[in-house]
């Protein structure tokens, strides 16, 4: 190959290989920003009202009197809102409305009475079943300003009273039908059949105007329903009595955080999800936009206020909520933070540590001081490393079939069962770290240390372990990092997703929450898992910074510790 | 112990006087490696006490190995046997009860690279002496200051006894390693090359402190450096190939060496 | 001077250096009891490993009893084992996933690390790979359920959204460069063979024509999977990509460890004899360092086998072998998320025909996790590190 050649491939591959380096520092900037960004809004983040309220009403904490200024100017822009949505629900003309309705109604069952010698005459005309169309006819004519009024009143509310009053409607129409059979029996005396079909025809004009009136109302006020629970998800209760009668913490206050709130909203305010037939007769809901599809109606208004009045009616302000770290959480992690799962976490990373280190330590003590190269030895260490390749999930498995299902350390998963299966996971780690750190104490140590009449052991204690106490301590934590962050070996032993913290005394019996576990559980398994997006990343951070800051640790403190032994 | 004071020593190979000679070698053998390789073969000779026995030879002569010997610091070798007699003050130092631990106190040892564990100046010197236990704080503060002395480091180091011992120089680390040793009052003192990773201002004050030493110490000096040899020892022992070619006199070796290969080594031909 | 020091010895009451008969055998029996009692610790690693084998055979001896499980374990895909009655084994398609995603993430894993292990340890100065060295370790450090968590909640929706976009913008952006390198050696090849002495002139040509042609076949193969919707974001590509990154650190970093420990002196003869850098890494280093970087590989490897969450998360959980076989945006199943997840429902105590077949899928998990680390342990011992341990 010519010389250029062979320059030109080597710049090339020192481009390629400089390129993959590139690749791998853009896959870690992708993964971790997402989570940093994400995460650091569980903390921090814009609260609305709401989240102050469930301070202040349920955790006792932050100024009352802060609060109710944002209280006071909050309900100030809401009331605009509830105010149209009252009269809606209950509008000043109802009665006026449907007084007008029942009187047309009176009023055509009077002039039926008063045309019932017109009516028989007709009844004679046509007889059999060529009567029907023409007594329809004939009720058409006299229902006509009844359905007038009706269409008129559809039009102008949809009010759940309005949708009752209407339902009512069509029973008084068939009782006036019946009603009227009498009047007209004092003519001529009507046979079962003709009674029948003018029960029948005569108000049915009327009623399928007054059906289709009121299915229009009804869906209306399905749709009104779905804004009046969006509505709801997003300001919570409308009053102290939809307060106090709600029994989950989630419709007891409306949405803590802006970025839900907007998310809301969008999705359950502004556009709600109505019911529709499509062609094949299948019931389906497509989400709408309000202010498209209820053009001209109440709602269009209500949907057009609530998005006007919304910065107002939620008052947000930038906070810094610590208590995502300290406060447990309330209605399966929708308000407040994790504390139980990072408790928990803490339990069985410590409690892996009290069985891990100390056998670690003393078995790479036994590895690097002791042991001669022998068959019982080289067993010993191959075991080390078959330890080391077992999957973490078979760990898992053996804790419930060793531990929990033979041993019986505990009735069923506990915090003592999960901690002795992480500490067996680690503990090949340990051993091998260890004895890395006793290895790379000089033997000048431990020759001096014996040629000054030391024995084995004392020479062991005073001098070898605090020179490697960096080294090992640097091994120690890193894998606390790890038992901080496994998942697997818990699912079986020691992990709930219940997310009350348990007491220390609790231990040796109870299963825990911990925070790898409960990711898993709110990502895949948590019914509103759209709604805690922040908790999740919170969450997911909160475990890398954990394990993480344990690694930095560990850094720090053997290159200090290092310094310190170089003087 | 009885009898400090010691005669101008003749051919010391000859049968010695029990009270005159500190350490016995009779016919003393070393093997590496349960028996397959024999590093030192067949030695005999004495370390006279309060005199300095420089024992010289090229490398891998089994000189090094044969120090480490007398205060079985070739315990911590795999496969390494010994056979013959080794004895101090008339003890046997391979007696299968013998307590390794009280033998090092009595003997105590100097390597070749300075080897301060990594704690303060007063730690260092203290170790020996807080193993042995019951010993009060300010009998601690004396020994540690008088060892000190005795090494020749106290002026410098006296304002500074808390400083890690890490952060001296060379020269300092190695008194210092002196001053442990002697902080244990041992009877013999070994040194294994103590001057090789020197510079050589710092090895001459180890050599004028060797020469304070004397009298006062037993001490076997293990050294390449045939000079140093002649400077600070009474007596010489010459090792080639794992046999004690010639043991004598320093004087007398040095200008009138008996065997051919002392004069060949001794005058640079190899080695 | 000299008679104050021994006063002082002999006040000091040196004891005697022969112990009598007592207080010898009282130490020796001390010392034995001591190293007894260090060699129980250190025997409780082999005792975890005795009884894992032992606990995760026994309850899985239950099923191999029955040899039509287990030969419908293996040859069927109808996994329905906790039907009443009529149960079914078929994990055919749960450990066609696992070697799927194993496979598939080793693809994108295995060269991105070791030439990024080649570049940390040959290309960049030692500064900037003193620098990356704790990084990559850092990330090693991460939480596997926080992988599994990003390949749930951020790449599965992109990758669904602007899959096919994404993935032949990464073919183009990989394949281009690889294209124009290999396009000179290819050149070079091509004229010495249909030349008999290549003219400069034919030989640009040649390259040119190389060039063009891998660059176009590039293109196309990005044209054509720029079209593909991918219906579900949760699959065997995303379970692969993740679990890449994570295998990626200990690929790295213990390929890095074999490569510095070939000597300065291998390098700097090759660089002497006028190779360059390039001809020195793939002739010299490479082989040097095989064995260090097979060791590499296969604890990459065997991350990848025993990882649980991320494929959990990542892989979709369906129980159908991939139409075609090779299609890895289907969602698949691998052993470790069927046995996380079913585990759970299975009666635990009491010990149904589901708990006694998870734990036989624990056992092949164990045993080949057992079989990489018995392999990498011989081609340590073989001698892959024995010259870093010499150097030192």
């Amino acid at each position: 190959m010519k010389t250029s050649t062979r320059k030109i491939l080597d710049k090339s591959f020192s481009a390629l290989a400089l390129s993959s380096m590139a690749i791998m520092c853009a896959a870690a900037v992708a993964f971790l920003a997402p989570i940093i960004i994400n995460g650091s809004g569980a903390v921090w983040f814009k609260a609305t009202v709401e989240h102050f309220k469930f301070l202040r009403e349920v955790l006792d904490r932050g100024s009352a009197r802060e609060l109710a200024a944002m209280t006071e100017k909050s309900d100030a822009a809401r009331e605009k809102l509830y105010s149209l949505m009252r009269a809606y629900e209950s509008p000043a003309d109802f009665k006026k409305i449907s007084g007008a309705i029942a009187s047309a109604r009176r009023a055509a069952f009077a002039e039926a009475a008063k045309k019932s010698a017109e009516f028989v005459k007709i009844l004679d005309e046509n007889k059999g079943a060529a009567s029907a169309p023409v007594i329809k006819k004939f009720g058409a004519g006299i229902f006509a300003d009844y359905s007038g009024l009706v269409s008129g009143a559809a039009k102008r509310s949809s009010s759940p009273a309005m949708a009752e009053f209407l339902a009512g409607e069509k029973e008084a129409l068939q009782d006036g039908a019946r009603a009227v059979l009498e009047d007209f029996a004092k003519i001529r005396k009507l046979s079962v059949l003709e009674k029948g079909r003018v029960r029948r025809e005569l108000p049915a004009a009327a009623l399928e105007n007054l059906g289709a009136a009121s299915e229009k109302v009804s869906e209306d006020n399905a749709a009104y329903a779905a804004f009046k629970e969006g509505v709801w998800e997003l300001l919570g209760p409308m009053t102290q009595a939809d307060k106090e009668a709600a029994k989950m913490m989630r419709r007891k206050f409306g949405q803590t955080r802006m970025d839900v709130a907007r998310k809301v909203l969008g999705e359950s305010v502004l556009r709600i999800r109505v019911n529709s037939t499509d062609s094949s007769g299948r019931q389906t809901s497509e989400s709408v936009l309000v202010a498209e599809r209820f053009k001209g109606t109440p709602l269009a208004e209500m949907a057009k206020c609530a998005e006007e009045n919304f910065t107002a009616m939620m008052q947000p302000r930038n906070t810094f909520y610590w208590g995502f770290l300290f406060d447990s959480p309330y209605d399966s992690n929708i308000f407040g933070g994790i504390f139980p799962m990072i408790l928990g976490t803490f339990y069985l990373t410590v409690g892996a540590m009290i069985f891990a280190a100390p056998l670690g330590i003393v078995a790479a003590i036994y590895f690097s001081e002791y042991a001669k190269n022998g068959r019982v030895v080289n067993f010993l260490r191959m075991c080390v490393g078959t330890l080391a390749g077992v999957p973490s999930i078979v760990f898992g498995l053996f804790g419930l079939a060793f531990l929990i299902n033979t041993v019986k350390v505990s009735e069923s998963k506990s915090v003592l069962a999960g901690s002795i299966t992480l500490a067996l996971l680690i503990l090949p780690t340990i051993i091998r770290s260890c004895e890395e750190a006793l290895k790379t104490v000089p033997n000048s140590y431990r020759e001096a240390a014996l040629g000054l009449g030391a024995g084995k052991w004392r020479a062991i204690c005073t001098v070898i372990l605090p020179a490697a106490l960096p080294g090992m301590l640097t091994g120690i934590i890193i894998s606390m990092g790890r038992a901080a962050g496994e998942t697997a070996p818990i699912i079986f032993t020691a992990a709930t997703s219940t997310g009350a913290a348990i007491a220390l005394a609790d231990v040796f019996t109870e299963a825990t929450p911990a925070l790898p576990w409960n990711i898993y559980n709110i990502c895949s398994e948590h019914e509103m898992a759209d709604k805690i997006e922040h908790v999740q990343y919170g969450m997911v951070l909160t475990l890398i910074a954990i394990v993480l800051l344990l690694n930095s640790v560990a850094i720090v403190l053997r290159d200090r510790l290092q310094k310190k032994l170089r003087g | 112990m009885t009898e400090t004071k010691t005669q101008n020593g003749g051919a010391a190979k000859s049968a010695p006087d029990a009270g005159d000679i500190a350490v016995v070698a009779e016919n003393f053998s070393i093997y590496y490696d349960y028996g397959k390789f024999h590093a030192v073969k067949g030695v005999s000779m004495g370390l006279r006490r309060g005199k300095v026995t420089a024992i010289i030879g090229p490398s891998g002569c089994g000189k090094s190995t044969f120090l480490r010997c007398i205060n079985r610091m070739n315990d911590l070798v795999d496969g390494c046997t010994t056979s013959g007699l080794l004895a101090l003050d008339g003890v046997d130092i391979y007696h299968p009860r013998l307590d390794v631990v009280e033998l090092r106190r009595r003997i105590g040892m100097v390597f070749q690279r300075p080897n301060p564990f990594p704690k303060s100046i007063y730690d260092n010197v203290a170790y020996g002496p807080r193993l042995a236990g019951g010993v009060g704080r300010a009998e601690l503060d004396e020994i540690v200051e008088t060892s000190l002395r005795r090494a020749a480091l106290w002026d410098e180091v006296k304002d500074r006894l808390s400083n890690n011992a890490l952060g001296m120089s060379g020269g300092q680390q190695q008194r210092l390693c002196i001053a442990r040793a002697l902080a244990m009052r041992p009877e013999v003192l070994l040194m294994d090359e103590p001057c090789s990773a020197l510079d050589p201002k710092s090895t001459s004050r180890i050599e004028d402190l060797i020469d304070e030493l004397s009298g006062e110490y037993t001490i076997a000096i293990v050294t390449h450096n045939m000079q140093q040899a002649a400077r600070v020892s009474d007596y010489t022992a010459f090792f080639y190939e794992g046999h004690l070619v010639e043991f004598g006199q320093t004087k007398q070796m040095f200008t009138n060496p008996q065997m051919k290969q002392t004069n060949d080594y001794i005058t640079g031909r190899f080695g | 001077m000299n008679a104050t020091t021994a006063d002082t010895g002999g006040a000091r009451a040196k004891g005697a250096l022969i112990m009598d008969r007592h207080s010898c055998a009282a130490k020796m029996l001390l010392g034995r009891l001591g190293r007894g009692f260090l060699l129980c610790v250190t025997a409780v690693p082999t005792a975890a490993v005795v009884f894992i084998l032992f606990f995760i055979f026994k309850e899985s001896l239950p099923f191999f009893e029955n040899l039509g499980n287990v030969r419908e374990f293996f040859t069927s895909t109808n996994w329905a084992p906790s039907r009443e009655g009529d149960p079914h084994f078929g994990s055919l398609a749960i450990l066609y996933g696992t070697l799927m995603v194993t496979v598939g993430s080793c693809a994108v894993a295995v060269p991105l690390g070791i030439t990024a292990a080649i570049c940390l340890s040959e290309i960049v100065n030692a500064r900037i790979s003193r620098i990356f060295r704790p990084i990559v370790e850092l990330f090693a450090a991460i939480p596997s359920v926080a992988y599994g968590f990003f390949a749930m909640a951020v790449f599965a929706p992109l990758l669904q959204n602007h899959g096919g976009i994404m993935i032949s913008a990464l073919i183009l952006a990989a394949g281009l460069p690889i294209a124009g390198v290999s396009s000179i050696p290819l050149a070079e090849f091509a004229s010495s063979k249909i030349f008999k002495k290549p003219s400069p002139a034919a030989v640009v040509a040649l390259r040119i024509f190389a060039g063009a042609a891998l660059c176009s076949a590039v293109a196309y193969a990005a044209w054509r999977v720029s079209g593909v919707e991918i219906s579900s974001g949760t699959n065997a590509f995303n379970a692969s990509v993740i679990l890449a990154i994570m295998a990626l650190p200990t690929i790295v970093s213990i390929s890095q460890d074999a490569l510095s420990a070939v000597g300065r002196d291998m390098r700097e003869g090759s660089l002497a004899l006028g190779a360059t850098r390039f001809e020195t890494i793939f002739k010299v280093i490479l082989p040097c360092a095989k064995s260090g970087i097979a060791v590499a590989v296969i604890l990459g490897f065997m991350r990848v086998i025993g990882e649980t969450m991320v494929v959990w998360m990542a892989s979709g959980n369906s129980l159908k072998i991939p139409e075609p076989f090779y299609n890895f945006f289907e969602p698949v199943r691998t052993l470790t998320a069927t046995i996380a997840g079913e585990m759970g429902e299975a009666d635990q105590t009491t010990g149904s025909a589901r708990y006694h077949v998870l734990f036989a899928m624990s056992l092949c998990l164990l045993v080949s996790g057992m079989a990489l680390n018995w392999l990498s342990q011989r081609i340590i011992s073989r001698g892959a590190f024995a010259r870093k341990k010499g150097g030192k």
